[in-house]
């Protein structure tokens, strides 16, 4: 691979590249899915090429191809010069870079169970045992179950002389449980929804998920939230469980901290953002006791937006983006850092495939666990609502205004844990909404929840991010119910 | 898929009679296995694209790649595997891995067979 990396870059420095980097991916996945018992998706892939991206002339080109020998690869890296020439005709200015190392490094994220050595029959064997635990299930009318793996190896090379090896595996699994009652539809999702938990790991993440184990418990509830109380109407305290916070943060701090949409050059699936460059180091985005970072490094954990190097060949680092309250940072890459007063870029350059373009990306977005224990909190709440895992969500498209709801929803009251509460929503304007979060759990309830399905850019990249959070108590809030009857 | 190309024709794509030549592989590859039947696709795409920011070309780039999709069916079951190499070993792991696949689930009592020879207009 570095022999045919190495001569794309030659072949870019002849043609007039002043920078090239190049990417050679080799992508495995394998998809597994099951519907009422029956087997759904059963599917395996591998695509294998290589990107190369040059600066010439002050602009970019990019060009990939899975032609994997010396004239295919050359004939890559002389067009996407080419292409970077015709950009040049429609520049504002010549791309800056700010300084980067070269690193010359093998990095492996940890794996203890290759998912592809595990038989699939064991593997369906696990989704259909679970399913039928759902099925058993009285009221339950749909069942599903997934289960996702990737292998990703990149070889990245650049001119300034990076040569960085990198292996990742990526595993997901989730359940999910649906009733159909008259008119009304309920569901639960284990252990989060919209597929389950995805994370940096091998077969031992769908090992720790006790899939037969909570398959059944979200069954029951599915089943009984057609007979629980509706969700009251009303402005008031409400608390968030770990994965909808989420994909709370996603939303409404992850999407608006992506530089190129602060700078108008992205506007694709998530729009713009609110957080002018004036904003940053003034803003009072929460209240004191929030902290968000953005880590990719493997000590925050085995999220999805993590790795030793970006696609850019930038190591990865851990950034405040949140600091006590404050808006603190961006996410940014080599040629925006400069624009906020950086000399270096945050290490947010990432690429679905050899096919695409490095773009920035979240890494790891997490809500730093604060002090308390979920039960000390609940019984600190005097009247209140607990809403866990996502059923919907909208936001505006500069990440301002928001409405979510959730699966299940538990009315909290004189500090206990009461009845369960169907229909669930909740709305607001994000800064206020930061702001007025008053209790933050401990590390001990904090998971770093993998968001799998991100789509961005054009052509459309979807990338796997992560959130770390634990249940945190806002007060305040507009609460809702879906299919309220008026 | 061709050696020749050269920066000047980079964004040439292959011709019939190379990704007929890919399909037949498959087909030859298969007959050697226990798969009762065996459909191939093959697509070979060449784009490009360029947008404008703020009055400037910011994202400017082309791609090109085949993608060959393999379908099995034996002993009432069938499933899919896909790669982008061309070589014989990946054609045939292509083939292993659908029967592989579809040999892990139950028989599908409902499973059609693949559809005889079609005219085409």
């Amino acid at each position: 691979m570095w022999e045919l990396a190495g001569h794309s870059l030659d072949i870019a420095r002849l043609r007039g590249a002043s920078y090239a980097d190049v990417r050679v991916m080799h992508l495995r996945q394998r998809d597994l899915t099951t519907k009422n018992g029956e087997v759904g998706t059963l599917a395996q892939s591998e695509s294998i090429g290589l990107g190369v991206r040059v600066l010439a002339n002050g602009a970019w080109g990019f060009a990939s191809s899975d032609q994997l020998f010396r004239e295919g690869v050359a004939a890559c890296a002389a067009r996407a010069v080419a292409i970077a020439k015709a950009s040049a005709l429609a520049k504002r200015g010549d791309v800056v870079l700010v300084p980067e190392q070269a690193y010359v490094d093998s990095w492996q994220a940890p794996c203890r169970k290759d998912p592809f050595e595990i038989p699939l029959e064991t593997q369906l064997a696990l989704l259909l045992a679970a399913d039928g635990e759902m099925r058993r299930v009285k009221g339950v009318t749909l069942t599903e179950t997934d289960m996702q793996f990737r292998k990703i190896d990149s070889w990245f090379a650049s001119s300034i002389g990076s040569r960085i090896h990198q292996r990742k595996f990526i595993s997901g699994c989730g359940v999910a449980a649906t009733s159909f009652q008259g008119q009304e539809i309920q569901k639960r999702s284990y252990p989060n929804s919209f597929g389950g938990q995805h994370s940096l790991e091998g077969y031992e993440l769908i090992e720790s998920l006790e899939l037969l184990k909570n398959a059944p418990v979200i069954a029951e509830e599915a089943s009984a939230l057609h007979s629980a109380a509706q969700s009251p109407e009303k402005t008031g305290t409400l608390i968030l469980g770990g994965s909808q916070l989420g994909l709370q943060i996603h939303e409404s701090v992850g999407h608006p901290i992506e530089l190129d949409r602060v700078l108008g050059e992205e506007a694709n699936f998530a729009g713009t953002s609110f957080l002018t460059l004036d904003q940053l180091n003034k803003l009072r985005y929460a209240s004191d006791i929030v902290n968000v970072v953005a880590d990719a490094r493997l000590e925050h954990g085995p999220g999805l937006g993590s790795f030793a190097y970006d696609d850019e060949g930038v190591p990865a680092q851990r950034t405040d983006i949140i600091k006590d309250g404050l808006f603190r940072g961006y996410l940014s890459n080599r040629e925006t850092a400069h624009l906020i007063g950086l000399n270096r870029s945050s290490g947010t350059m990432r690429t679905e495939s050899w096919n695409r373009l490095p773009i920035i990306r979240m890494t790891n977005i997490s809500l730093l666990p604060g002090s308390w224990a979920l039960a000390d909190l609940i019984a600190d709440t005097d009247d209140g609502i607990l809403m866990d895992t996502n059923r919907s969500w909208s936001i505006d498209d500069r990440r301002y205004q928001f409405q979510f709801s959730t699966e299940i929803g538990w009315e909290i009251k004189g500090g206990k844990k009461a009845r369960m509460l169907k229909n669930p929503s909740y709305s607001g304007i994000t800064t206020e909404f930061w702001n007025s979060c008053d209790a933050i759990c401990s590390r001990d309830h904090w998971t770093l929840w993998g968001t799998p399905n991100c789509g961005k850019g054009q052509p459309m990249q979807t990338m796997g991010t992560g959130h770390g959070a634990s249940p945190a108590r806002f007060r305040n809030i507009r609460i809702g119910a879906a299919f309220s009857k008026q | 898929m061709s050696a020749k190309n050269t920066p000047e024709n980079s964004a040439a794509l292959s011709s019939a009679r190379e990704l007929r030549r890919v399909i037949e592989s498959v087909l030859h590859l298969a007959k050697k296995t226990h798969a009762e039947d065996t459909e191939v696709h093959v697509e070979e795409v060449d784009d490009s694209l360029t947008r404008f920011a703020n009055n400037a070309i910011h994202q400017n780039v082309a791609e090109r790649g085949v993608t060959i999709s393999v379908r099995t069916i034996a002993d009432g079951r069938t499933a899919r595997a896909t790669t982008n190499r061309l070589d014989e070993d990946s054609l045939r792991g292509a083939i292993d891995a659908s029967l592989a696949l579809a040999g892990s689930q139950p028989k599908d009592p409902h499973l059609l067979p693949v559809p005889g020879g079609q005219p085409l207009c």
